[in-house]
């Protein structure tokens, strides 16, 4: 049985004219990597929050279809239940941070499930652990910078020790720094066979980690496949407004000048050991020196 | 903004007396509030007073204190102190500096003056000894526990801490809006009181906007954080009431057990020197 | 020899609360035309430092001049019609029930007679591609449009010198071209644009001058090209230079990277730098 079922999802914001998604369907096993990606008014937001459930009776509309999460049908359970098995962090740090230091708010959670002290303890040491702020723990996240914020609010969720974990566009607000943070512990978690779902503007961010990627436009999923497959479409991407990696790009522009080249690469790492094989394919043909102009 | 935000991190400080029971230092604080209330003798006051100040260094927060009671202190005392003699009634044998019109300037007005004063400071200072040795957020949890006893929701606790989590931030954003505005040509600073006040309703909108949407954030983080799973939440951080917070209540009801009795003993009021 | 029009001279600040200064011996000038962004880690000093130029922040210590004239006693509201500032997150200053209306305000503000503000409005939607949304409310757009909103109800007051705070940050990469697009399009029209961006792409794709801060101070001013070719110093200040000028600085340390501004571009002067290894009997074969 999947992990995540979506089955024909519909959903109306309420007192919106337009179905803000419009029958989507896909399934998600344990242990996948999904990048989702669409532009801005895709639906990206309305799909995370219904699948933590906050969709629809925390923000209100008509929801068609059905969501099970882990065989829960999200219609069924309450949030709070949901919760424990689907975290999900937003991108505005500051609006999901509700307790006057970063102790508090990873008990928090904890707390409101009524785990015994013990617990909660062994599960707070991880979580700032995983995290890396074990020296801020009593600190007012007013003082802490953007990237430090999305890794309390992050580790405030994954105390709750959920299978699956939902990012939507947590990064987007960061400076470089915050962002580098963030994604390292995303690393680690994906490391750990953790399901996670980034929802992501930047693809340079996203190939490091997604092994498949939804692209929703307009509220429908218009591809679903492999990250390989569908990153390195780069008329794709762009028909639907997303910019492609740009040492994709970059490989694209090499085939149109003709050099040949079996894939076109995804990562820097990637783009930088094609460039190198090309360099020597080249020196090696003409047996000559590597003019550098 | 500031300065409260600096009294909230002088109460995370470390000394014998920040690591009491924040309710022992809550009652202290009650009953040592009411005898400025049943004392007015001046003499007595001072002591009180003295007797707060005697303890900072235990807290380590004598510094602190004074820079900001330096300020407050001639504030309070000047403004007393040419307010009040007009309250003073008079009696037939007072010695009078002014007896013109409607001023009556007696020294027994200006003893009462200051007596008032001083009722005022002690209080005051009890409140800030209070605050900056007191993590507030710990005595809402603590007093949270309490409550949930008797079936009361942890809401209301909840409440107070989301705001002191939101508050540095909504006022930085009343800030940033003001500076907009300002980057817009809006003249704050000049034109009469009304004038200015008026000015500032544009600025209300996207203050009361942000807060609106961090109250429809909140509501999404809660659901997100399990809030109400459970009807007994459990607690990470445990409160227990030892011995030396036993002694540190003791202290304050023994102060207000002497001031009791000087007022019985009819030592306890002004009136002794007027 | 054309003078600055913005200048500071020796400009030291401190917050009141602090300790530690924000800003520290700050000697910049900015001409009249540029298209200037300013980078550094959060926390460097760029923000701090922009607000100097229309008054919000004063210095605690040196001076800030605008077009020659030392902007001491000078209040904000004053300053505004010649350099307008744009803040980060639009939803700040965003207040009127129409679109309309928010663009007056700053016009009104300034004593611009209401037909001179209708046309400004007119123009400066047009600027911006919300023409159609003049009397709609301005919390039904999406958040790039009420970005674009807010730079428009800046440009109204007509000022020669717009600074823009984080331009493009949260906004996804058709909405961050268009804003950045008007930019260039406004420089083109004689503004000066100043702006802070984290995305060192669009800084290099965009930005004619790149002022990189660091702790306070200024450690690198130059063009894109001069500042983002030594990653050793940018390292320093852990700041990366975009992607393509990473590849190129690795495999054509020698080129001109003022050619490098798509990543077509570094594709073909990549193509160029391996197609230069090939014997001669092999060139023309593609």
């Amino acid at each position: 049985m999947p992990l995540i079922e979506v089955k024909d999802l519909t959903f109306t914001y309420r007192g919106a004219s337009q179905p803000a998604l419009k029958g989507v369907s896909f399934t998600i096993e344990a242990g996948e990597f999904v990048g989702l990606i669409g532009p801005t008014g895709a639906g990206k937001t309305t799909l995370c929050m219904a699948l933590a459930g906050i969709i629809p009776f925390t923000v209100l509309g008509k929801m068609g279809g059905r969501v099970w999460i882990a065989g829960m049908n999200t219609i069924e359970h309450e949030v709070a239940e949901l919760a424990q098995v689907i975290g999900l962090v937003l991108q505005d740090a500051q609006a999901q941070l509700l307790m006057t230091d970063v102790e508090k708010e990873i008990v928090f959670p904890l707390e409101n499930l009524a785990l015994p002290r013990e617990e909660i303890a062994r599960r707070l040491e991880a979580a700032l652990d995983l995290v890396h702020l074990k020296e801020m723990r009593r600190l007012h996240p007013f003082y802490l910078s953007g990237g430090q914020r999305q890794r309390v609010a992050l580790a405030s969720i994954l105390a709750m020790e959920p299978q699956i974990l939902v990012l939507d566009e947590a990064t987007s607000e960061l400076d470089p720094v915050g962002v580098e943070e963030v994604l390292s512990v995303v690393s680690e978690l994906k490391a750990k066979g953790k399901t996670i779902i980034l929802v992501e503007h930047n693809m340079e961010e996203l190939v490091r980690f997604a092994d498949r990627v939804i692209v929703l436009r307009a509220g429908r999923i218009v591809a679903d496949g492999p990250a390989r497959q569908i990153l390195t479409n780069i008329s794709l991407l762009q028909d639907i407004g997303v910019y492609p990696p740009q040492i994709t790009l970059v490989g694209q522009r090499l085939r149109e000048l003709g050099l040949d080249l079996p894939e076109l690469p995804l990562t820097l790492d990637e783009g930088i050991t094609m460039l190198e094989q090309l360099v020597k394919a080249h020196a090696n043909l003409s047996g000559e020196e590597r003019v550098v102009k | 903004m500031s300065l409260f935000l600096e009294l909230l991190e002088t109460a995370k400080r470390d000394s014998p007396i920040h690591r009491l029971d924040p309710r022992a230092k809550a009652i202290w604080w009650l009953i040592l509030i009411i005898c400025p209330i049943i004392v007015t003798n001046p003499l007595i006051l001072v002591a009180l007073t003295a007797w707060i100040w005697l303890m900072t260094p235990v807290a380590g927060i004598g510094r602190k204190m004074y820079r900001v009671l330096i300020v407050i202190y001639p504030v309070m005392i000047g403004f007393i102190v040419i307010t009040w003699p007009f309250f003073y009634r008079g009696k037939a044998d007072d010695f009078y500096l002014v007896n013109w019109s409607f001023i009556h300037l007696s020294v027994e007005g200006i003893i009462y003056a200051i007596a008032m004063g001083l009722r005022i400071i002690m209080a005051l200072t009890a409140c800030m000894f209070f605050v900056m040795v007191t993590d507030l957020m710990d005595l809402t949890t603590a007093v949270g526990q309490i409550i949930q006893k008797f079936g009361v929701s942890y809401t209301f606790p909840l409440m107070i801490l989301s705001s002191f989590k939101f508050l540095p931030e909504v006022s930085g954003d009343f800030l940033t809006i003001q500076e907009s505005f300002r980057s817009r040509a809006l003249d704050m600073d000049s034109g009469s009181l009304w004038e200015r006040m008026r000015k500032l309703v544009p600025i209300a909108i996207p203050l009361v906007e942000s807060t609106l949407r961090h109250a429809s954030n909140i509501a999404i983080a809660l659901e997100l954080k399990a809030f109400g799973a459970r009807k007994n939440r459990t607690f990470y951080r445990q409160y227990k009431m030892g011995p030396k917070d036993v002694l540190f209540i003791l202290s304050g009801v023994v102060a207000l057990g002497l001031c009791c009795y000087l007022r019985v003993k009819g030592v306890g009021t002004v009136d002794v020197f007027l | 020899m054309k003078e600055p029009i913005l200048r500071t001279e020796n400009l030291y600040f401190r917050y009141p609360t602090r300790e530690e200064y924000a800003l520290r011996a700050i000697n910049i000038e900015i001409f009249g035309g540029e298209f200037v962004a300013f980078i550094g880690q959060n926390g460097c000093g760029k923000t701090t430092l922009l607000k100097h130029f229309n008054g919000l922040l004063r210095p605690t210590q040196g001076k800030v001049f605008l077009y020659g004239q030392d902007t001491a006693g000078i209040p904000t509201c004053k300053l505004a019609s010649k350099v307008g500032y744009v803040f980060q997150n639009p939803d700040h200053q965003i207040f009127a029930d129409t679109v309309r209306e928010e663009i007056a305000f700053g016009p009104k503000n300034l004593g611009f007679d209401q037909s001179h503000i209708e046309s400004i409005t007119k123009d400066v939607l047009k600027a911006v591609g919300l023409e159609e949304y003049i009397d709609c409310p301005p919390f039904s757009l999406g958040k790039g449009q009420r970005q674009r909103l807010a730079i428009a109800a800046v440009l109204a007051m007509e000022p020669d010198i717009l600074i823009i705070d984080e331009p493009t940050t949260g906004q996804d990469w058709h909405e961050s071209i268009q804003i950045m697009e008007l930019l260039r399009e406004l420089n083109s029209q004689g503004h000066t644009i100043i702006i802070t961006s984290h995305n060192m792409q669009l800084v290099s794709l965009y930005a004619r001058r790149v002022v990189l801060m660091a702790n306070g101070e200024i450690w690198m001013d130059g063009t894109p090209q001069r500042v983002f070719s030594d990653p050793d110093r940018l390292r320093e200040v852990y700041i990366k230079a975009p992607m393509l000028y990473q590849l190129a600085h690795r495999f054509c340390p020698n080129a001109d990277l003022s050619r490098v501004v798509t990543p077509e571009d570094l594709a073909d002067l990549l193509y160029d730098q391996i197609y230069a290894c090939r014997p001669a009997s092999e060139r023309g074969a593609v």
